[in-house]
């Protein structure tokens, strides 16, 4: 075993810098790299054996069977290669804006300007073979403004308004209550740029805040009759929504919210979703669950829930949480999910296809499919044994990050 | 005298282990027969197509030719090894006992032990593999006292060792309160000073055993002397009775040098636990991070030949690893990533496992003082994943923490005479895509899945 790992180890130290030297020289031309795996994991989650993954300008030309063209580069990696992991929620890379609790409402707030590249947030994430994540906004406000996905290498943005945020968090509703007051009084700066969540029309109804939850609720469901903006889109079915919600009332608000207004989406959370009396409201409102991360300890009943939301046909995707999480329990994650029952090829497809989906940028990346971007992870052996680990990771075709 | 003191120091004068407390345990009658394809023994001792027979909760046989007695219960998987030994846990510990700053060297975990703590805990650790844990209170102050070596079956809350080590931190932010370099190096001095306490205790306490012996020798054949001479002297004291008389003085008795007798030295709790430390017959676990403390500590107990330390946390060790490896310390490690779970030294390596053992140091895993009992296995596959050798994790999960905290005579191996705790997996023990189907303590099935 261990020498199987320096050998590969070896390979790539030889292999890599002349794949970097050929792509240089072959500027002019197509940019050509072909990889042999022992075992490529397509996105059905079925296994190709002595797969062939060949590459052209940065996008994935062909999976198969194939013979290697021995006069362009190829790689020969005796592992497993899947498409790079997704991660459904992350706060990589960010600054204050991470926790800034202080505008209430900013649908329109694009995290993607946010997205600093070269931080090292995201060369952690790359090592755990992440590809690929959607960048949100804070949770502690109730409209935190539109996620981003975003590559873990070359700093490319795949989609600059990926969701609406919105959070059922008690903190966003009531953490700072006389700053919650004056917003939904329009007196509130990013409240009037914005509209607030409160009619600018003199109507009697509506011209006081709201003082409670529900209230709040109800104010955000008249948000959704914009004519214009992140809400309107939302409402319309244009832009899916990403709503946090924790505890087990939060969830089901979230979910009656998501049906109530039929928005396509996911919600972010909800370790809890497994409960029978949560589950069926989940399934009715067609939302998406992302998890996670979960770390060693974390309480069986919530590991228990990939297993069941699985089950009930329900897409699951995992977050990465980053920085308050460490990256490597990414991988835990679907160690633990698991260990406590989950399919294996569920959570590796909810790891990678299944997470694109729920960012919304299945047509680029998830899986190793003709026409989708070249991001692929070179793996030691099987990528949901801890055991094993990354070997190097591709993005764009190119090489991103390699195991020293 | 205290009875305990007596016992404590009988035992550790002719070097023997503390007597369990619950050795007694109920006999299992049921005769188990265990195969598996592959029979790791121990680390690196693999029968391939082997089994084990238990009678009465221990192994009796080993090995390929060993053959199902009639009546026997019939177990059978893909890989079987030694149960799982938390190196460090907080099982059947409330959240206050764990993490008491006022514990002091001589306090006793197992005086805080909650056998009917949260047995989903227990179930949990079980499902994980592990069979027994090192647990300790503590976690957090200067000295966490005396640790305990627990089963962790709930239905037999079995203490396998009473006394298995004495626990110490430095550099561990207390209250609120991280102490800076020189802190941390004061801390290692005051722990050295207290060792140091614990070896002079002990020699003056041998020193006083042989004073005491002269003195009683001497005091005999005073007394003999004097039952020979006994006229003569009973003359002589009355003469002196009747020559004080005459002087109007009080009488004094003849002194005699043998009256001093040897004055036995102060005793109290601690310097007793410290004198076990400072003699190597507990080990001293250290939780510490930072290179300068590790350096000043691995300076500063150079010179006590017998203690037995192991260094746990370990943050920074690769940079003392040769030194470690040499003196043959065993590290403890939690391989956990999560940011922050080392206080102020945010940067837990899950290659820290790894280099350690490259560089020749023995590893053992743990917990770390916390009840993480059912993911110790992931820990350590993480481990690997991070370059860990295969064999190395096994030992850290199994013979590593019994030879450490002195129940290898018991646990960690699959051996003739040691109790049957066994895990019977589907696949690799340290691959996380392979279940523990079956687990076995001492003879008793309590786990299938």
């Amino acid at each position: 075993m261990k020498a199987t790992m320096r050998s590969a180890a070896a390979l790539y130290a030889t292999v890599l810098p002349l794949l970097a030297t050929l792509a240089q020289s072959a500027s002019s031309q197509d940019e050509i790299l072909q990889v042999r795996a022992k075992e490529v994991v397509l996105s059905d989650g079925s296994r190709l054996e002595n797969g062939v993954v060949v590459v052209r300008n940065g996008k994935i030309e062909r999976v198969g069977k194939l013979d290697l063209d021995d006069t362009k580069p190829f790689l020969e990696h005796d592992g497993v290669l899947t498409a790079g992991l997704i991660a459904c929620q992350t706060l990589s890379g960010m600054g204050t804006e991470a926790h800034d609790g202080t505008r209430s409402l900013l649908p329109e707030a694009r995290i993607a300007h946010a997205h600093s590249p070269r931080h090292s947030d995201f060369e952690k994430a790359l090592e755990v073979g992440i590809t690929s994540v959607v960048l949100t906004p804070t949770d502690e406000n109730v409209a935190g403004g539109l996620t981003a996905v975003v590559k873990t290498a070359g700093g490319t943005v795949v989609a600059k308004e990926a969701h609406l945020t919105l959070s059922f968090s008690v903190h966003a509703f009531a953490s700072q209550p006389q700053r919650f007051g004056r917003f939904f009084s329009g007196e509130d700066d990013g409240a009037a740029e914005d509209g607030g969540l409160e009619d600018t029309e003199s109507d009697s109804r509506s011209s006081r805040s709201p003082t409670s939850y529900a209230g709040a609720l109800l104010a955000l469901d008249r948000r959704l009759e914009d004519e214009t903006g992140a809400f309107s889109r939302a409402a319309k079915g244009q832009l899916p929504v990403l709503l946090t919600a924790w505890d087990r009332n939060e969830v089901a608000r979230a979910a009656r919210f998501a049906s109530a207004n039929r928005l396509a989406g996911a919600i972010r959370g909800a370790p809890l979703a497994a409960d029978p009396g949560l589950l069926p409201l989940i399934r009715a409102s067609k939302l998406a669950v992302v998890l996670g991360p979960f770390a060693v300890g974390h309480k069986t009943r919530a590991l228990e829930a990939v297993k069941a939301l699985q089950d009930a046909g329900v897409p699951v995707g995992f977050a990465l949480d980053a920085p308050s999480s460490a990256p490597a329990n990414f991988r835990l994650t679907a160690a633990l999910a698991i260990a406590a029952g989950a399919d294996r090829t569920e959570v590796l497809r909810s790891m990678t296809i299944v997470g694109a989906r729920i960012a919304g940028v299945e047509s680029r990346v998830g899986s190793l499919e003709a026409g989708k971007d070249a991001d692929f992870v070179l793996w030691s052996g099987d990528p949901l044994d801890l055991s094993s680990r990354v070997e190097a990771v591709f993005v764009d075709g190119k090489p991103a990050w390699r195991n020293r | 005298m205290p009875l305990s003191w007596l016992l404590s120091t009988l035992a550790s004068a002719a070097l023997l282990p503390t007597v369990p407390l619950q050795e007694s345990v109920p006999e299992e009658d049921e005769v188990l027969w265990i195969h598996a394809k592959r029979l790791v023994l121990r680390p690196g001792a693999v029968v391939e197509g082997g089994a084990l027979l238990v009678r009465g909760g221990i192994i009796v046989a080993v090995g390929e030719d060993v053959v199902a007695p009639e009546g026997a219960r019939k177990l059978e998987g893909e890989v079987a090894c030694a149960g799982f030994v938390d190196g460090w846990s907080s099982l059947a510990l409330d959240p206050a006992s764990a993490t008491d700053l006022g514990t002091a060297a001589a306090t006793r975990t197992v005086d805080a032990l909650d056998p009917f703590r949260l047995p989903y805990q227990r179930e949990e650790a079980l499902q994980g593999g592990v069979t027994s844990q090192r647990v300790q209170v503590g976690r957090m102050a200067q000295f966490g006292g005396v640790g305990t070596v627990l089963r962790t079956d709930p239905e037999r809350a079995e203490v396998l060792l009473e006394d298995a080590c004495v626990s110490a931190t430095i550099g561990i932010t207390r209250g609120g309160r991280a102490g800076d370099v020189f802190d941390r190096v004061g801390e290692v001095d005051r722990l050295v000073s207290q060792i140091e306490k614990g070896r002079t205790y002990r020699e003056s306490e041998i020193e006083y055993r042989h004073e005491l012996e002269a003195w009683e020798k001497a005091i005999a054949e005073k007394r003999k002397e004097l039952d020979e001479e006994f006229k003569k002297a009973k003359k002589k004291r009355e003469k002196g009775m009747e020559e004080a008389e005459e002087k109007g003085k009080e009488f004094k008795e003849e002194r005699y040098k043998e009256d001093k007798k040897p004055r036995k030295p102060r005793w109290d709790p601690s310097t007793e636990v410290l004198a076990r430390v400072a003699n190597g017959e507990l080990p001293l676990v250290v939780e510490v991070h930072g290179v300068p403390e590790l350096r000043s500590l691995l300076e500063k107990t150079a010179g006590f030949d017998r203690l037995r330390l192991v260094l746990a946390g370990c943050t920074d060790a690769v940079h003392v690893a040769e030194e470690i490896a040499e003196r043959r310390i065993p590290v403890l490690l939690w391989p956990t990533a999560e940011p922050g779970d080392g206080g102020e030294y945010e940067r837990h390596d899950l290659a820290l496992a790894g280099a350690l053992e490259r560089a020749g140091v023995e590893v053992l895993f743990g917990s770390g003082g916390r009840a993480l009992a059912r993911d110790l296995r992931l820990l350590a596959a993480q481990a690997v994943g991070h370059g860990l050798d295969r064999e190395a994790a096994l030992h850290a999960l199994t013979l590593g923490p019994a030879r450490a905290f002195d129940v290898a005579d018991r646990v960690g191996t699959l051996e003739r005479g040691k109790h049957a705790d066994v895990l019977l997996f589907d696949g690799d023990p340290l691959g996380t895509n392979s279940r523990i189907r079956t687990v076995i303590s001492r003879g008793r099935v309590v786990v299938e899945q």
